[in-house]
């Protein structure tokens, strides 16, 4: 699979680990930044990201930040994005089997390394379940229309 | 504090349990769903990240399964920052470092923990400084394209 994934300052070091992780199952990884632990603006790398997805030039995209709770802000603005942030492998299943999410977000400071690459590598694995899932993520899309210019 | 309140079928018990524990101290405004009926949660988070972006209430919670579906729809809306509040800590750092005026809860939280985060989610005043130049690029964003 086409991966891409960013991060800020704090999220650097989780970053690089996951890329290893990643590039370890077989998956391409894109790095779109930040490429050292200066400080960055996070909403920069959310929607350079978020843009790129939507654009279908990668089929899924993975932001860290500190908490995992700023990136889904920013991502979350670009229309057709679905960014979730998981903290367990639990989360990691849900995000994919109800809200098909294309962009998981990630907390580097809140949840450990390894617990990480648990939830990336379910995240991955779980399929989309459609149903009454898809009846909600169709009224998502509606609200984006409402505020799409 | 002025709260709006919403959550889908699953978070109902969550919300009920939060208006008596908020009650005492907050005005709060429950925007549904009002029974463990199955329902959408766009609808319940639309409503709230509505009313909370035109400023007729402070800030908003919403609870649904994950917490997430719901967070995602409310985002959807412009000025809205929802963020997950799985702990504690990121309760209170969603608003000290990223300003948020709705917070959002898994049913699958213990209460215990959900009241601790609310707590200081409500209370956690945002820090400004370089803090809000990052969100001065969301409102950037949503300005040119929302």
């Amino acid at each position: 699979m086409n991966i891409i994934i960013g991060s800020d300052h704090s999220g650097f070091k989780l970053k690089e680990n996951l890329k290893k992780f990643l590039q370890g199952l077989g998956h391409t990884v894109f790095d779109f930044g930040c490429y050292s632990e200066e400080a960055v603006d996070w909403p920069d790398i959310a929607f350079l990201v978020a843009e790129a997805i939507v654009k279908k030039d990668y089929e899924k995209g993975i932001l860290i930040d500190g908490t995992g709770g700023a990136m889904p802000l920013a991502a979350n603005k670009v229309p057709g994005i679905r960014a979730v942030c998981a903290y367990n492998e639990l989360t990691g299943k849900f995000a994919s089997e109800h809200d098909d999410a294309n962009i998981l977000c990630l907390g580097a400071r809140m949840v450990g390394d390894l617990e990480c690459q648990e939830i990336v590598k379910v995240w991955l694995e779980t399929k989309y379940a459609g149903g009454r899932h898809q009846r909600r993520l169709d009224k998502v899309a509606e609200i984006e229309k409402k505020y799409s210019k | 504090m002025k709260i709006a309140i919403g959550s889908d079928h699953r978070g109902f018990r969550h919300k009920t349990e939060l208006i008596k524990y908020l009650s005492k101290n907050n005005t709060i405004k429950d925007f549904g769903t009002f029974s463990e009926e199955s329902c959408d949660y766009p609808d319940f988070a639309y409503k709230v990240a509505k009313t909370v972006a035109s400023k007729k209430f402070e800030r908003g919670i919403l609870i649904c399964g994950s917490g997430n579906g719901i967070c995602i729809a409310a985002n959807k809306v412009k000025g809205i920052r929802a963020a997950l509040g799985y702990s504690t800590k990121a309760a209170e750092f969603s608003v000290r470092h990223n300003n948020a005026n709705i917070i959002c809860f898994s049913e699958d939280f213990p209460l215990a923990t959900v009241k601790k985060a609310v707590k200081k989610f409500l209370a956690a005043k945002f820090e400004g400084g370089r803090h809000l130049m990052r969100i001065q690029k969301i409102k950037k964003i949503e300005e040119e394209s929302l």
